[in-house]
């Protein structure tokens, strides 16, 4: 019992610790301008729905009051994440589990040479590959298009993908596939219908991972596109008006944006969880 | 397999092709209120006069300088004019990526109208050649808010003048404006003299100290070279960086990483007499939606200066804002030079002015409708005639990295003032010898 | 029986056709998109040139890696880089393994639990650190106040010079302990119940099977997680740039950060591709050792 309690508080602890600054994000979301400045600060406020108003542009009038020039571009780039980063996700998802149990199950010449050239794609800071980048989109014609930045975020997190599938797959027994190879089954077949289940705690975790990155992703986005193919990220914290750095709105994006993101996280969590299910001793 | 991706890649580069074939102008920009005021009036104006289209993109400050150097580096078309930093004119000018535009101003624009130090500034490279590849866009010298409620108090003006026998008003010296900091300094009533630029963040203390340091008599380098040693480092600039430094205990804590934005929220809370602030920012100090408790409360003057022996007093302001440049690489030309003539007459500036713009027109900005437009102007309009510029060479963000890191050490108390400029000085010269200014 | 070794043939042409047709894609993809800049950058990491400046590009030879590896104040940085991955990674393994093994057996509400801890890792980090730096002000942010209320006096979390850099790793330790916390709890759920079962049978305690059957199992992850972190602390840029500048001073600087500057602040191209070749060195033999690692755990 007692161990349950500590347990529990325990638990409690680290909620508070990661939680805290998010409630402070979106209590800053829904509080007036002064507010968000008070010495003390303040945990009861009046609240105020203007931020998210300037950010669909929904009264601009009244936002203007407030220093803010210039129309919210939120709403398009809003749309576009949600395009590119799934679509990524789930490109980056698959070819990424596809060639983990490549790489698992069969005999890959070169395989740790292979594995370790994936994973260098990551190691390359962003920044000095922006300009061969650019370079190379230009001579493609993918400067500021939708396919331009779902092939460098699939790219970016394919290594990813690659290292943490095979780390999942690793982890299934290989009798399971055999017994079923015994039973009649094509590798495809024993593939889709012994492995694949068996990992859906790791792809869920794996797209989870994913789509954070790709959601997030700044560097690439600003550089790569100048209008229609433009993701959230670079507006959502570059929101200024003659009064200094707009915090509410930017805020109220911050939280906008994060739904997606968590209710995709809520909605995969029983697959987070479900782990192995058959009880075999491994190897 | 080769083929079909050779046939893809194809495909895309006609697609792409067809979608940039519209003619429209295309600016790239900071994110900040007078860009959008530009955009605006373009969009209403501009266009209506020639039937040119034209869109923005509108760059976070903290990606400005990374979105320009990948676009001009790579020789990209996307853009036909940015409004670009004038210390980025060196390096932009070296590589051939501006137009130059000399003789087009002299023959397009009543280029004597313009107000001369700043369109030097924004435009002008090499400094004092006469040859330009910019003009004045959105002018910016830093003035000082303050609490004209406080200063204003008679009791506090008998207080003030029995400690320091003088009258409590605006400051023309540094020396009386560290004495109304002092004297301001209240920590139980959580008050504080002055919020002000020691930070390491973007060029926040180098912007701060700069005019302090040439109001002292110090300069980064000798008047008719590049020699750094003996004219940083002398007495006059260890000096001004002790006086910068000593301010820091007139400052509220922890404002050891204060830039523009902590200068706005200082005021705004209160918790101030004094900030420090980019003219084109002043607004927050009195917008009353934003500021509501003290909008109404706030003057501004000019930086302070030195006083000289024969009693007149030496200024100088920090020069900011940004230049309009046309890319050589831009696809509509003469649309940009379209654009720049539009910019640059009389009825746009008037009508510019009008939104809450500083004017690039010498008559505009010494007529009555400017200085009184904005509690600010005044403040502003005198610090234009002092402004003063730190490098334009491409090794300016060298010698920049240099100041920041060891000014912001200093502001908190990692370094002596001394130790400080003896080692800028001695870093800058290296830099400086390495690029070939020194021998 | 021939009939036999024709199918064991056709059964290894499959698999063979299998094996091209899942690994194919991804390389391809790989190859033209990671080549291509890899070799690009190595080049230019023997020149002069400038992205801005230059229009001839000239050949210098190793100049550029002698020069930053002979700069002290490049050593300095590659310090406090080692300072901020140590410090930050080691705490986030800790705290992420620990919090793992807390929500290992699922309780009411577990589902929710797991997915709001997950929630800093969602966001950006240039909203983690504007608003963290909000949080941490010295004089009306949350964390002093909150400290204040419990006695505290003021501190200056991002000003003090001795006190900067843990405060951005502990920004780095709020955002990425998810993470960490993420993959050891799909590692530790993925662990078949029946073998501590089988243990519960010999009466084994509590560290016996945490030391024989959790950590052997699931130290493969968990080794790979802490790998993905130490790559991506490394490259660290966003935190310092917006909360300190790399400031007060240069206490705060970051490897990526002076990566940062050299690369699109002073215009040098060919010595920032240099430097990002020798933090790829580092990382890549840092990387190694860890891989070395799991194979390691694996075999054990």
């Amino acid at each position: 019992m007692t161990r349950r309690i500590v347990k529990g508080i325990l638990i409690g602890a680290a909620l508070l610790f990661f939680l805290v600054p998010i409630y402070w994000i979106v209590a800053t979301s829904f509080k007036q301008w002064p507010d968000i400045f008070a010495i003390p600060p303040k945990f009861i406020f009046q609240s105020t729905m203007l931020h998210y108003k300037a950010l669909f542009n929904l009264d601009l009038e009244e936002v203007a009051k407030f220093g803010q020039a210039g129309k919210s571009l939120f709403p398009p780039r809003f749309v576009n994440s949600i395009i590119i980063a799934g679509v990524s996700t789930l490109l980056s998802v698959t070819l990424g589990t596809f060639s983990a149990y490549a790489f698992s199950r069969f005999r890959v010449k070169g395989e740790g040479d292979l594995l370790f050239f994936i994973l260098s794609t990551r190691m390359l800071p962003p920044i000095v590959v922006g300009i061969p980048f650019f370079v190379l989109y230009r001579t493609l014609g993918l400067i500021d298009t939708h396919v331009g930045l779902i092939l460098i975020y699939m790219t970016f997190n394919l290594s990813f993908a690659v290292w943490l599938m095979k780390g999942f797959i690793d982890e299934i027994p290989k009798e399971f596939e055999e017994a079923a190879m015994v039973d009649g089954y094509t590798r495809w077949e024993s593939f889709v219908k012994v492995v694949l289940p068996q990992a859906l705690s790791g792809i869920a975790a794996t797209a989870v991972f994913c789509l954070i990155t790709a959601w997030n992703e700044f560097f690439f986005a600003l550089i790569l596109t100048s209008e229609r193919a433009r993701t959230a990220p670079p507006s959502i914290a570059a929101v200024q008006g003659t009064s200094g750095i707009n915090w509410g709105q930017i805020a109220a994006g911050v939280t906008v944006f994060l739904f997606p993101v968590v209710i995709f996280t809520f909605l995969v969590r029983r697959y987070l969880a479900r782990g192995l299910t058959f009880g075999v001793i491994k190897r | 397999m080769k083929k079909a991706i050779l046939l893809g890649a194809f495909f895309l580069l006609v697609l792409s092709g067809v979608a940039f074939g519209e003619q429209v102008l295309s600016v790239l920009s900071g994110e900040y209120t007078p860009g959008h005021w530009i955009y605006e009036l373009a969009q209403q104006d501009f266009t209506a006069q020639t039937g040119i289209q034209v869109k923005f993109d509108f760059v976070a400050w903290s990606q400005y300088t990374d979105k320009i150097l990948v676009t001009l580096s790579a020789h990209d078309a996307s853009y036909d004019i940015i409004i670009g930093d004038s210390q980025l004119l060196g390096a932009a000018v070296g590589g051939g990526h501006y137009v130059e535009l000399t003789d087009w101003l002299k023959e397009n624009i009543a280029f004597d109208k313009l107000a001369p130090m700043p369109q030097k500034l924004y435009g002008e490279y090499p400094a004092d050649s006469s040859r330009f590849y910019g003009v004045s866009g959105v002018l910016d010298v830093p003035a000082i808010g303050y609490r004209k409620d406080l200063f204003g108090d008679p009791a506090e003006k008998e207080a003030f003048r029995v400690k320091y026998g003088y009258e409590l008003g605006i400051p023309e010296t540094w020396e009386q404006l560290r004495d109304i900091a002092e004297f301001f300094t209240r920590p139980e009533k959580n008050l504080y003299g002055l919020a002000y630029w020691p930070a390491k963040t973007f060029d926040a203390v180098t912007m701060g100290f700069q005019p302090v340091m040439w109001s002292f008599g110090a300069d980064y380098h000798a008047p008719d070279s590049y020699e750094v040693e003996g004219y940083l480092n002398n007495d006059a600039g260890v000096a001004a960086l002790e006086f910068y430094v000593g301010l820091m205990k007139f400052a509220p804590p922890g404002s050891e990483n204060y830039y523009w934005n902590e200068c706005t929220q200082a005021i705004s809370q209160g918790l101030v007499a004094m900030a420090f602030q980019w003219g084109s920012w002043c607004e927050g100090f009195v917008n009353p939606a934003t500021n509501p408790q003290y909008y109404d409360k706030i003057g501004f003057f000019p930086f302070p200066g030195k006083r000289m022996e024969d009693g007149s007093i030496r200024r100088f302001a920090t020069h900011g804002g940004q230049g309009l440049n046309i890319v050589t690489y831009g696809k509509n030309r003469d649309a940009a030079y379209a654009f720049i003539k539009w910019w640059c007459s009389e009825e746009t500036q008037k009508k510019y002015m009008a939104m809450g713009g500083v004017p690039i027109l010498t008559d505009l900005l010494n007529s009555p409708e400017f200085l009184d437009a904005k509690p600010y102007n005044r403040a502003m309009a005198e610090g234009f005639k002092v402004v003063k510029d730190f490098w334009t060479i491409p090794e300016y963000a060298a010698l920049l990295e240099v100041t920041q890191k060891y000014w912001s050490a200093a502001c908190a108390g990692m370094m002596s003032p001394k130790e400080a400029m003896d080692a800028v000085a001695k870093e800058h010269t290296q830099i400086l010898k390495e690029a070939g200014y020194l021998k | 029986m021939k009939k036999d070794t024709g199918g064991m043939y056709q059964k290894a042409l499959a698999e063979y056709r299998l094996k091209i047709y899942f690994l194919a894609p991804t390389l391809l993809v790989l190859i033209v998109m990671n080549v291509f800049p890899l070799i690009w950058s190595l080049g230019l990491s023997f020149t002069n040139y400038s992205s801005l400046m230059s229009k001839r590009i000239a050949w210098v030879g190793f100049t550029n890696y002698s020069r930053i590896l002979s700069d002290p104040f490049i050593w300095k940085y590659f310090q406090t880089t080692a300072r901020f991955v140590i410090i930050a990674v080691g705490i986030e393994f800790l705290l992420g393994f620990g919090l793992a093994l807390l929500l290992k057996e699922q309780f009411r509400g577990w589902g929710l639990v797991t997915t709001l801890i997950l929630i800093p890792m969602m966001l950006s980090p240039v909203v983690v650190g504007l608003f963290w730096t909000f949080i941490m002000d010295a004089n009306f942010g949350l964390l002093n106040f909150l400290l204040g209320l419990l006695g505290f006096k003021k501190i200056l979390w991002l000003t003090n010079p001795h006190l900067a850099l843990y405060s951005v790793a502990m920004v780095d330790i709020w955002m990425w302990t998810p993470f960490i916390m993420l993959i050891s709890l799909t590692g530790l759920l993925a662990i078949p119940q029946s073998l501590y079962e089988a243990a519960d049978i010999d009466m084994a305690s509590w560290w016996f099977k945490f030391r024989k059957i959790t950590l052997p199992l699931v130290s493969p992850l968990l080794v790979l997680a802490v790998l993905f972190r130490v790559i991506d602390a490394f490259k660290m840029f966003d935190l310092v740039f917006i909360m300190t500048g790399g400031g007060p001073g240069d206490v705060t600087e970051t490897i990526s950060m002076s990566l940062y500057r050299l690369a699109f602040n002073k215009f040098k191209t060919g010595e920032s591709c240099a430097m990002a070749y020798i933090i790829l060195i580092l990382i890549i033999a840092l990387s190694n050792l860890l891989i070395r690692w799991i194979h390691r755990t694996k075999t054990a």
